[in-house]
């Protein structure tokens, strides 16, 4: 069932009499039990996509469907200003900076959420602190924000937004103020709460490892557009664009090894090239058929495993030996076998 | 001790501390002309601070026209010199109260010489609240309400409180200025009694007072100031 429908986006900036279009039609479907990764490089659009989902931000052309309720049709918003408040009650949304209210205490936090819920005073404060136990912070009600430390604030910031029981919750870099071991302990708790509630979650994040870790889908924004989007695992195993490859199947840091070895200048018959796979589709050594069905040998120059949700991804980058007919035969072999190869070109590679 | 008194300050010891002319007097009036038109200048600037924060384009609640009106009143009023606005808005004082002299009608001038001053004031400290503060909240559903008194006077509370102490001190200087031209208080002792008679001993005297005064004040201010804010460890 689709939660959160997208069409055609648009969102144009008036800056100083010029127009910047952040965002440039971007549609885009996410789905009830989705955790949604949406990545790309500062300044690509990303915020500024899903803040069209609550509102905090108006698209100037598009639709956009939430739970069901059309909030925008064709840039015209068709939800009066009461409708929205309830609306954006089961958008639970979750910032870089925490953006806790500092003068009232934590209890007092996650209870202002639910000051137009149905609920008396005293239902109202038992429900604040079973969401603060939910997040392991039921000892910290009484403190204030600011004696909290980073995690601990974004934790009772999530616990806020979950205090209306949304269906959907928005994570706009939640994790990215926050240091490794802490971003590990925020994003087990969103899968926690995806798996345990259902909760729809929207990742927005320029760290592939946050996607990597929990999302089921992934749409890759450049620019306002959104150039690349499906399953986590298609994407990362056969990305088609060219920041797509930067951003996932470890391109980055197996060339940044590559360069490091300052290989000596490639002879003619010789080719680098990136193999990505799902180890769980292969289960006998690919370099080794390689030389035994079409007879190229495969030298390994970097390799490395990555657990993408529970399932294991490997990246090589191997020296291709054999002339042009058998590399191109080699290249057929491996795509036959799921293997995405790309040939990186020997501009991109350190000569020593 | 008298007679020291009597020696070096004879001015201040005959005006007494009751009486139209006492000391006591003029502190009690100075008092009450602060205390009521900050009270009313208070609750007028805190309104107009809060709407325009809210009606400016790219506030909660974006109003051209409400926020365009609201600014020029204030900058208005904030732009006429204290001492004009006291004889300017005496028709309009004549009209509230039926009369142009006395404490009760220098409150009319000190309240509309206040506001304005602090309604600015209150848009610069609400305007410092964290955008992404507002925004969250939004998020969360908020009413324009729940905005206004949850999240920006709440947020700013410190900063307002900061901010109030302040313009009561200016207040205490516009009173004294309203004592010039006969309002009472310490600025009245301080030029009737004092200056237009070269009785020295009891402008300095009056001036050491408004001093004091003032420094209570700053002290309390900060104090409650410091005691609101949790924004840092």
């Amino acid at each position: 069932m689709s939660l959160i429908e997208l069409a055609n986006v648009s969102v144009d900036f008036d800056q100083k009499g010029k127009t910047v279009q952040a965002v440039h039609d971007v549609s885009l479907i996410v789905e009830s039990g989705d955790v949604y990764g949406i990545v790309g490089y500062s300044g690509a659009g990303k915020s500024t996509l899903v803040r069209t989902v609550n509102l905090l931000q108006r698209p100037t052309a598009g639709s956009v469907k939430v739970n069901g309720q059309q909030l925008i049709k064709d840039g015209e918003q068709v939800i009066s200003h009461g409708a929205l408040q309830l609306a954006r009650r089961k958008i639970g949304m979750i910032f870089q900076g925490f953006n806790l209210l500092n003068e009232t205490s934590v209890l007092e936090n996650v209870a202002f959420a639910l000051k137009h819920s149905k609920l008396s005073e005293d239902e109202i404060e038992a429900k604040s602190r079973k969401l603060l136990s939910l997040v392991e912070l039921a000892d910290k009600a009484d403190f204030y924000p600011a004696q909290l430390s980073g995690g601990q604030q974004q934790r009772v910031a999530i616990a806020r937004a979950l205090a209306n029981d949304p269906n959907i919750l928005i994570s706009d870099e939640a994790t990215s103020a926050l240091d490794p071991q802490t971003t590990q302990q925020i994003l087990q708790l969103l899968q926690k709460l995806n798996r345990e509630l259902g909760l729809t979650i929207i990742l927005i994040t320029h760290e592939m490892a946050a996607v990597k870790a929990i999302a089921t889908k992934i749409a890759v924004m450049e620019n306002g557009r959104l150039i690349e989007h499906g399953r986590l695992t298609d994407v990362y195993l056969h990305p088609k664009q060219s920041l797509t490859k930067q951003f996932v199947g470890g391109s980055l840091a197996a060339m940044k090894v590559l360069n490091q070895l300052h290989l000596a200048k490639l002879a003619p018959d010789e080719a680098i090239c990136q193999l990505v796979y799902n180890m769980s589709n292969v289960t006998h050594s690919i370099i080794i058929d390689l030389y035994r069905e079409v007879g190229v040998v495969a030298s390994m120059l970097y390799g490395n495993v990555e657990l993408l949700g529970d399932q294991p991804v490997g990246t090589l980058m191997v020296l291709l030996k054999g002339d042009a007919t058998k590399q191109r035969a080699a290249l057929a072999f491996l795509a036959a076998h799921q293997v995405t190869a790309t040939v990186i070109p020997e501009s991109e590679v350190n000569h020593a | 001790m008298l007679s020291f008194l009597n020696h070096y300050l004879p001015n201040v010891i005959q005006l007494g501390w009751t009486g139209d002319t006492g000391w006591g007097t003029s502190i009690v009036q100075t008092l009450y002309m602060t205390f009521w038109s900050a009270l009313f200048g208070g609750i007028l600037g805190i309104i107009f601070g809060v709407l325009l924060v809210v009606t400016k384009p790219g506030g909660i609640n974006p109003n051209r026209y409400w926020f365009n009106l609201i600014d020029k009143i204030v900058s208005v009023l904030r732009a006429i010199p204290f001492i004009i606005l006291l004889a300017f808005i005496s028709p309009l004082t004549m009209l509230i109260l039926h009369t142009q002299i006395g404490l009760n009608a220098i409150l009319v001038p000190l309240t509309l010489g206040i506001f304005p001053f602090y309604a600015r004031q209150v848009e610069v400290a609400l305007e410092s609240v964290d955008k992404g503060k507002i925004e969250a909240a939004q998020s969360l559903g908020a009413t324009t309400w729940d905005m206004i008194f949850s999240v920006y006077l709440r947020e700013a509370r410190a900063e307002l409180v900061r901010i109030s102490t302040v313009t009561i001190i200016s207040l205490i200087g516009l009173t004294a200025m309203a004592g010039a031209i006969g309002a009472g208080g310490l600025g009245n002792t301080a030029i009737s009694y004092g200056y237009n008679r070269y009785n020295t001993d009891v402008t300095v005297v009056a001036t050491l007072l408004v001093i004091i005064l003032i420094l209570i004040v700053q002290v309390i201010g900060d104090h409650f100031a410091n005691g609101l804010n949790h924004q840092h460890r």
